[in-house]
């Protein structure tokens, strides 16, 4: 039975080009260069092209998170765009990081008008497999940076 | 610097109305700086003018993924605390995507709008009432 009915589903997706209905869930702690755990991360659910899921951590609210995948110009690896806030610690700020999921590699970038901060990159730091352990500590935002203005 | 594999120092700046997907110009636009690997901006004509900034890049699989998409990340203090906004920009074809995002009103990520890009400032001033703004 399945195979009479499955078979040609898959042939007519593959003739027509059709990518089959993708997703995953990742979930994520961040972590500073060496490896240790901010109280911080993302859970995100993964198609092809777009993420949906928070900025998760029990220092956060737990804000939406979202963005796209994406292959910038000269790197190997394909990165996620991931775009998020924290309404709780830093109203205005805009978060955005940037995801090599090949790599278990990170970078935020911020902006906040309010704050006088540009578009400019805050912190980068390792990824971790796994939800944020419930710690006291710095955020990926809130940790030190030349840049910072929290 | 090419030799080294540094991309050279490069900055230009451009500007642009947002057109609905009626062919419509809103009231609203967007003025960027762009290097090689980076635009940092502002939204212009009756967006708050917040702060817009983001990254080029070819998307996955996007309606057209030949060309190199902008990815702009901005937000919208005044009128929509919470709100993030995301343009996806594409300056070949002049088209343009909005994406959006409020945890407080229960938005997860999704498409909010579409449409033509035209090229210039948005001349209104905010509080212009001759054009529908872009953001809900």
């Amino acid at each position: 039975m399945i195979t009479k009915y499955l078979l040609p589903t898959a042939a007519v997706m593959l003739i027509w080009g059709i990518a089959p209905a993708y997703a995953r869930t990742v979930k994520y702690t961040l972590a500073d260069d060496s490896g240790s755990a901010y109280c911080d991360g993302l859970t995100l659910t993964e198609t092809v092209t777009t993420a949906v899921g928070t900025h998760t951590g029990s220092c956060l609210d737990g804000d939406y998170a979202g963005g796209f995948a994406t292959k910038f110009s000269g790197m190997t690896d394909r990165m996620w765009i991931i775009s998020t806030t924290d309404m709780l610690n830093g109203p205005g700020c805009v978060y955005i990081f940037v995801l090599d999921q090949k790599a278990l590699t990170w970078e935020l970038w911020e902006e906040n008008t309010s704050a006088n901060v540009t578009f400019e990159m805050h912190t980068s730091g390792k990824l971790l497999k796994g939800t944020p352990p419930a710690v006291v500590g710095p955020s990926s935002a809130t940790a030190s940076s030349s840049s910072h203005s929290n | 610097m090419l030799i080294c594999g540094i991309a050279p120092a490069y900055a230009g700046t451009v500007k642009y109305t947002f057109v609905d997907s009626s062919g419509t110009s809103t009231c609203n636009g967007i003025t960027l700086t762009e290097t090689a690997i980076t635009a940092v901006g502002r939204n212009t004509g009756c967006s708050d003018p917040d702060y817009a900034g983001g990254f080029p890049g070819r998307l996955a699989r996007l309606e057209d993924d030949s060309d190199r998409q902008w990815v702009i990340t901005t937000t919208q203090m005044i009128s929509n605390p919470g709100y993030v906004y995301v343009f996806v920009i594409d300056q070949k074809a002049l088209t343009y995507q909005l994406w959006q995002e409020d945890t407080t009103s229960a938005v997860t990520f999704q498409l909010l709008n579409s449409g033509k890009l035209k090229k210039g400032a948005q001349p209104m001033e905010v509080g212009h009432s001759g054009a529908k703004s872009l953001f809900r």
